[in-house]
């Protein structure tokens, strides 16, 4: 039989499609998709955090194929149409193939064009500048800017770089803009960080809540595995919250659209209806449950001058305190029916049927929630409400009973959590203000004690405050498009960037927006072009071979890290008293100290193959000499397994087995992952008989902790008369820097528009598709109107999304944060709109 | 040095559009989608797809799942088919399985046996 490409390509995309959905296809079809020369391995997807399973194919040094892998638990062989063309994003026009320098008269000048240079070339001026940095200033004056998109190798190694070899705290990933919230109140509620849950939940739930969080759009798979329940399960029922209406609303079966910030009282009063209906679970919070209530008028993490900051009675104070529940039951009472209705916007009957599901003790509830809640000037306290809940009900640690925080990059989990590459984190949840956290990173890291820095550095908004006040001088920015996801670029980003004072360095494939702030830019080799792990949202991790090689001279962030390191002698870096400590340090570089240490460059180069003998490349390790990702992840490994950790729970499985397995959940014990934590039976750290734990804490048992309505930091008045809120759409992931090159999505939606409803654009006379002017106190952009589509705002907001580098909505948004996480409120702001 | 929105020398503007891929040859794209159909609207979404041009309905699950081929035709690239598909009244929920592109030049031409 003989068949065209074309007919060939079809019955392909046919036989893959029909096994997903279980059923064989008519014989001559089914024929025709025979094995060719298309080579197919497992790969993670690269975009959200959902962490799909994907199965690459290549052919001719090239990948052209990609499908939804069928053995993976995550999307079981389904793939989101953002996940089209996934196949297409490393092949943009403009792929960046040379390190490229701004220059005048072939010297390096801040002002001047960028001309392509070598990676020596690059490496010597960054250098330098990192010297003089260190030199004048000491090491406050480095900094770096990493991302949830790095593989867990590439921030393991920039997490040693900056903490143990720079000896600054100044790395922050952008997971800050995104996971940070969710971060502080998993921490002050259990102790640990990441969920109890895991995405089984889906089919087990009979109640699901979406709190701010579209899932529909941005994590459609697991959109997909809700769908089907709320479809197939007799009395399932879906609530979907949010400041306007999206996607989701059309399965809701109670959709609230609610006054911004009000959640916070929507919370309380459901906690308010738990307890004056005596519906809470008394066994478990007797057993499991501390309560407290948090320091209040905390401010809105803007700088100290700004008139809020000075307002506020307690200025980015999280300190909480113990109460009895009675003391908590009165906290709450405030938060009537009607206070809560009226505050929110929500009419009563709604508000009472979503109080109700979570108070019948006879239906399991899971909660979801994305930006919504973690891009929030009380980020941490919102976050914690929704833990208040479930705990009063003991909803929590079982199958279907979740409260589950959803992550929007595929490694926010794995890489920037786990390995610690915020400004106050270490590996594995470790702190760098605790001294006995450091002083056991300096023993697993053979570095003299006292070698890690004590004082939290830069989170990311402060960053750029500093760049701009010149306090941060030499500045490395990888894996992330920041000038465009940064808030108040116009006052803060981009005068930070510019300032003579500075030397920005930016690795990306493309020509970003950051990319082109800068002035340096190194071209990095992506996602398939380098082996890679990537953590998920359920405490997956996932690993990849490297299926592909990277154009021209690009080069992996990883290399980027390690040969960087190669340009500074340790005494350039390290004071004389701590060399002192180990002498056997001296003459060496700063790479030897960190990479060569005997741990990292323990296993030789390894032909990596897979189950079906295909070979593969490794660049990393081909140029270093040894396997660079084994030995990072087994030295990242000693801080869950070495003999006296300080955390239990972060288990991970040993190398190996990641290329076999498609993803294992951590705690790995005896081999098995864990599905849920803090409940017998599921968790092998919870003993038998104790039925729940929380290990996180010293006494086992969670926080409930009372956090009260507090107004946003900005809200509209007579001149800016609309609050303004940003995100994605389907067709596009984050600022679009991936997305935009491919050139389907690219057509699909080229250009972003300005959501509103009619009868707002009616009272400005604007009608739908015309050109507007949308400003702030910060700034202004021009884009269109769309009063139709997919978003249906209510009367006085408006959405604009923020993919799109000819129209910054960053321009527009506050650099107010939630005091406690230091996470930017994206989602409320004031503008108003004119005729352009 | 004069800087346009993007932060370029405003000569520079033209080396960057997005969207584009290195070959001058034209891509072709297959997709293979699954769609969730719900009760009782089978009938009405199968004609609707008989419609579109480029789309092809290869086998029907019990539970009600079409399974798709969607492939670029002059009009409409796959991409927009699949929005197409997926705002269809009655299709509940779509989800990409498969894609695959080729150069446009090697559809007719290059034979595969099997």
């Amino acid at each position: 039989m003989k068949l065209t490409r074309r007919e060939f390509m079809k019955a392909n995309a046919a036989a893959a499609t029909a096994a997903v959905a279980g059923i064989s296809l008519p014989a001559k079809t089914a024929e025709a998709a025979m094995p060719n020369t298309i080579r197919w391995d497992k790969g993670a997807c690269r975009f959200c955090g959902t962490g799909c399973g994907v199965l690459i194919g290549t052919r001719e040094g090239r990948i052209v194929a990609t499908q939804g892998d069928p053995d993976a638990p995550v999307n079981k062989g389904l793939n989101c149409i953002k996940g089209y063309f996934l196949s297409k994003i490393m092949y943009g026009k403009d792929r960046l193939t040379q390190p490229l320098l701004r220059k005048t008269n072939g010297k390096f000048d801040k002002n001047g064009d960028f001309e392509p240079v070598s990676w020596d070339e690059a490496f010597d001026i960054m250098a330098e500048k990192w010297k003089e940095a260190l030199k004048k200033k000491g090491p406050t004056a480095v900094g770096m800017f990493g991302s949830g998109q790095w593989t867990i190798f590439e921030g393991y190694a920039a997490s040693k770089l900056m903490k143990a070899g720079f000896r600054s705290n100044n790395l922050d990933p952008n997971a800050r803009h995104c996971m940070a919230s969710a971060v502080g109140a998993f921490m002050r509620h259990f102790g640990i960080d990441e969920p109890m849950g895991c995405y089984d939940d889906l089919e087990h739930a009979d109640t699901f809540v979406l709190w701010g969080a579209n899932m529909a759009e941005m994590h459609p798979i697991l959109w997909s595995r809700l769908t089907n329940t709320r479809l197939t399960k007799p009395g399932c029922e879906v609530h979907v919250l949010s400041t306007y209406e999206h996607r989701c609303f059309e399965l809701a079966d109670n959709g609230m659209v609610f006054t911004p910030q009000t959640d916070l009282a929507i919370l309380n009063y459901i906690a308010n209806y738990i307890i004056e209906n005596k519906a809470y679970n008394e066994d478990f919070i007797n057993k499991h449950v501390n309560f407290n209530a948090t320091t209040e008028d905390i401010g809105y993490g803007l700088r100290p001058e700004h008139p809020l900051e000075k307002a506020a009675a307690n200025p980015g104070k999280g300190k909480f305190n113990k109460i009895s529940f009675e003391e908590y039951a009165a906290s709450v009472s405030k938060y009537t029916l009607d206070y809560a209705s009226e505050l929110s916007g929500v009419p009563k009957n709604q508000l009472v049927q979503l109080a109700q599901a979570y108070a019948d003790p006879n239906r399991k509830v899971a909660s979801y929630w994305t930006m919504g809640f973690n891009q929030h000037t009380r980020g941490v306290w919102v976050n914690g409400l929704l833990y208040n809940v479930h705990l009063l009900m003991g909803k929590i640690s079982e199958p279907g009973n979740s409260p589950f925080s959803l992550t929007g990059q595929p490694s926010a989990c794995g890489t920037a959590r786990e390995v610690g590459t915020f400004a106050h984190r270490l590996p594995a949840d470790l702190v760098v203000m605790n001294e006995k956290h450091r002083a056991f990173s300096e023993k697993i890291w053979k570095l003299p004690e006292g070698t890690i820095p004590g004082k939290p550095g830069y989170h990311a908004v402060l960053q750029h405050r500093m760049l701009k006040d010149g306090k941060l001088n030499a500045y490395w920015v990888q894996c992330t498009n920041n000038m465009q996801a940064s808030p108040n670029m116009n006052e803060e980003s981009y005068p930070g960037y510019r300032n003579p004072e500075n030397f920005i360095a930016v690795s990306d494939p493309y020509p970003t927006v950051t990319a082109l702030a800068a002035d340096l830019i190194l071209p990095t080799a992506m996602w398939m072009e380098k082996e890679g792990a990537y953590g998920n949202a359920e405490r997956r991790t996932q690993f990849w071979r490297q299926q592909v090689a990277a154009p021209g001279e690009a080069k992996s962030d990883l290399w980027q890290v390690m040969e960087f390191a190669k340009r500074f002698q340790i005494e350039e870096v390290w004071p004389e008293d701590l060399l002192a400590k180990m002498p056997e340090h001296r003459g060496k570089t700063m790479y030897e100290v960190l990479y060569e240490n005997g741990q990292v460059n323990q296993f030789p180069v390894e032909k990596v193959t897979d189950h079906a003998g295909n070979v593969y490349d490794n660049d990393e390790s081909e140029h270093f000499g040894y396997y660079v990702q084994k030995g990072l992840f087994e030295e990242y490994r000693l801080f869950n397994s070495a003999a006296g950790i300080l955390k239990k729970g972060h288990e991970m499985a040993p190398f190996e087995m990641y290329h076999r397995a498609r993803g294992i959940r951590w705690p790995v014990i005896d081999g098995k992952e864990t599905l849920w934590r803090f409940r017998e039976g599921y968790d092998p750290h919870v003993k038998a008989g104790e039925g729940v734990t929380f290990y996180g804490k010293p006494d086992g048992k969670a926080n409930i902790i009372f956090a009260p309505y507090e107004a946003p930091a900005e809200s509209p008045d007579q001149e800016f008369d609309l609050w303004l809120c940003t995100g994605r759409v389907l067709e596009h992931w984050h600022s679009g820097s991936m997305t935009r090159r491919v050139p389907e999505l690219h057509r699909a939606f080229p250009s972003a528009v300005v959501f509103m409803h009619p009868a707002d654009a009616k009272k400005r006379g604007l009608r739908r598709g015309q050109e507007v002017k949308v400003s702030s106190r910060r700034g202004e952009i021009q884009l269109r109107v769309e009063t139709r589509g997919r978003n249906r705002v209510p009367e006085g907001l408006v959405f604009i999304p923020w993919f799109d580098e000819s129209a910054l909505v960053n321009k527009l948004t506050l650099d107010a944060t939630d005091p406690l996480s230091k996470e930017t409120d994206f989602k409320k702001c004031a503008c108003k709109i004119e005729k352009a | 040095m004069k800087v346009n929105s993007r932060f370029l020398s405003e000569d520079q503007e033209l080396a960057t559009v997005p969207g584009a891929l290195p070959s001058p040859e034209k891509p072709f794209n297959v997709c293979g989608l699954l769609a969730h159909v719900a009760e009782g609207q089978m009938a009405a979404v199968r004609a609707a797809l008989d419609e579109l041009d480029g789309v092809e309905v290869h086998a029907e699950t019990e539970d009600g799942r079409l399974v798709i081929t969607i492939e670029d035709t002059d009009d409409c690239l796959a991409a927009e088919m699949i929005t197409k598909v997926d705002r269809t009244p009655g299709v509940m929920n779509s989800s990409l399985v498969y894609h695959q592109f080729e150069s446009q030049d090697s559809l007719e031409t290059e034979e595969v046996s099997s």
